[in-house]
């Protein structure tokens, strides 16, 4: 992948060999990576992978995701993009609120959504236990920060957590697709994803299908 | 007052009242004297990460807090291009080329001396006052892209043009 701009001619290209920003050297680790599953057999870790591109789609990619899994249909992007378009929750150039994004999941036929400020990783781990689907937003620069060089006060981003377990130590390990890489499942542990989304009020999109998954 | 949780408080802030959404990233600030009151000026930008890169947009929106009460005197959104344009993406070389624990630093420590460059901005000398302006000075030219800095020198000149002489100065 290899984006050029007009007034971004300083800045590190993927093909300088700046290490460890190569990003079709990414995708390749990423795919030789072993998916996992944490939990118990019914975490959700069949959840369909949907990824985003160059916008700002994350959370509309998300609940893609988790309404395929929740009615075993894709419902396409465009069933979340449009209506929240025209609701003024999401903008091509801005991104999605997340505060009002609810209210498009609730409109759909299969499935029931609610926001929450979570009290802490049991309650992904309840509800993952219960078959519903979980949509958490965290901040990009905690979530990424050990594996690159960002810039802090960054976006928030939002990944579908398809797993979820707390070692006897009390340590957490989980499981999510993110939107931003291919391959799903990606094994994320706890001293990353708990920093990440408590900058985020721990917030947690629920997802169940209506008359049981 | 912990400069880099003003910034996040903000950004919150925003996204509450529905004038940032989850992909909105928030500058440092700048700061400037108004009418004897400092205040920070922040720019709100989509900042959006796409691993290994993390691509930042046009400002569309410019956000006025008064320090230290932290709260919010202003928000005036800003002209972009429509579609909304890319500047650029980090990292840039400079930072590319640091070490990540070395690149984490430089920002802890940017944030850190924010309080007294503030200070004595605001006519507060204190001894040391050249060596932290001339730190201060360093990491932020670190670790902004260069795409961006005539962003942030409109925002309020008089203070970029203060913290030359006040690093320069014996």
């Amino acid at each position: 992948m290899r984006d050029t701009y007009e007034t971004d001619q300083t800045e590190a290209s993927a093909s300088d060999g700046a290490k460890g920003y190569d990003r079709a050297a990414l995708e390749a680790t990423i795919k030789q990576a072993e998916p996992v599953k944490f939990g118990a057999a019914d975490q959700m870790a069949d959840t369909p992978m949907h990824t985003q591109g160059d916008a700002p789609d994350c959370l509309l990619q998300s609940a893609r995701m988790a309404e395929h899994r929740q009615t075993g249909i894709d419902p396409g992007l465009e069933a979340f993009k449009d209506p929240a378009i025209e609701k003024g929750i999401y903008s091509p150039d801005k991104g999605t609120d997340l505060q009002s994004f609810s209210d498009v999941l609730n409109e759909r036929p299969g499935i029931e959504a609610r926001l929450d400020n979570a009290s802490g990783p049991q309650d992904i781990k309840s509800a993952l236990d219960n078959g519903d689907s979980v949509i958490a937003g965290v901040d990009s620069y905690e979530f990424y920060k050990d594996h690159y060089n960002l810039e802090p006060n960054s976006g928030g981003h939002a990944v579908v957590m398809t797993g979820a377990e707390q070692a006897p130590d009390g340590h957490w390990n989980f499981a999510v697709n993110d939107p931003n890489l291919e391959q799903p499942n990606l094994a994320v542990d706890g001293d990353r994803f708990l920093p990440a989304w408590e900058k985020t009020d721990r917030a947690m999109l629920t997802v169940s299908g209506k008359g049981g998954a | 007052m912990d400069v880099k949780q003003l910034g996040e408080q903000i950004l919150d802030e925003c996204r509450q009242q529905g004038r940032a959404a989850l992909e909105t990233g928030i500058s440092r600030p700048v700061p400037q004297i108004v009418d004897g009151r400092v205040h920070l000026a922040y720019l709100l930008y989509r900042s959006q990460v796409q691993p290994p890169y993390q691509k930042l947009y046009e400002p569309f929106a410019r956000v006025v807090v008064d320090y230290p009460s932290g709260e919010i005197v202003d928000y005036q959104p800003l002209p972009t291009s429509d579609p909304v344009k890319v500047l650029g993406r980090y990292p840039h070389a400079a930072a590319a080329a640091l070490p990540r624990v070395q690149w984490q630093g430089a920002w802890e420590e940017l944030y850190q001396l924010y309080p007294d460059v503030i200070d004595a901005f605001a006519g507060h000398a204190k001894p040391g006052q050249r060596q932290q302006a001339a730190r201060f000075r360093e990491l932020f030219d670190l670790t902004m892209p260069p795409f961006l800095g005539a962003y942030y020198r409109a925002i309020n000149p008089t203070f970029f043009d203060w913290l030359q002489q006040a690093s320069l100065l014996a």
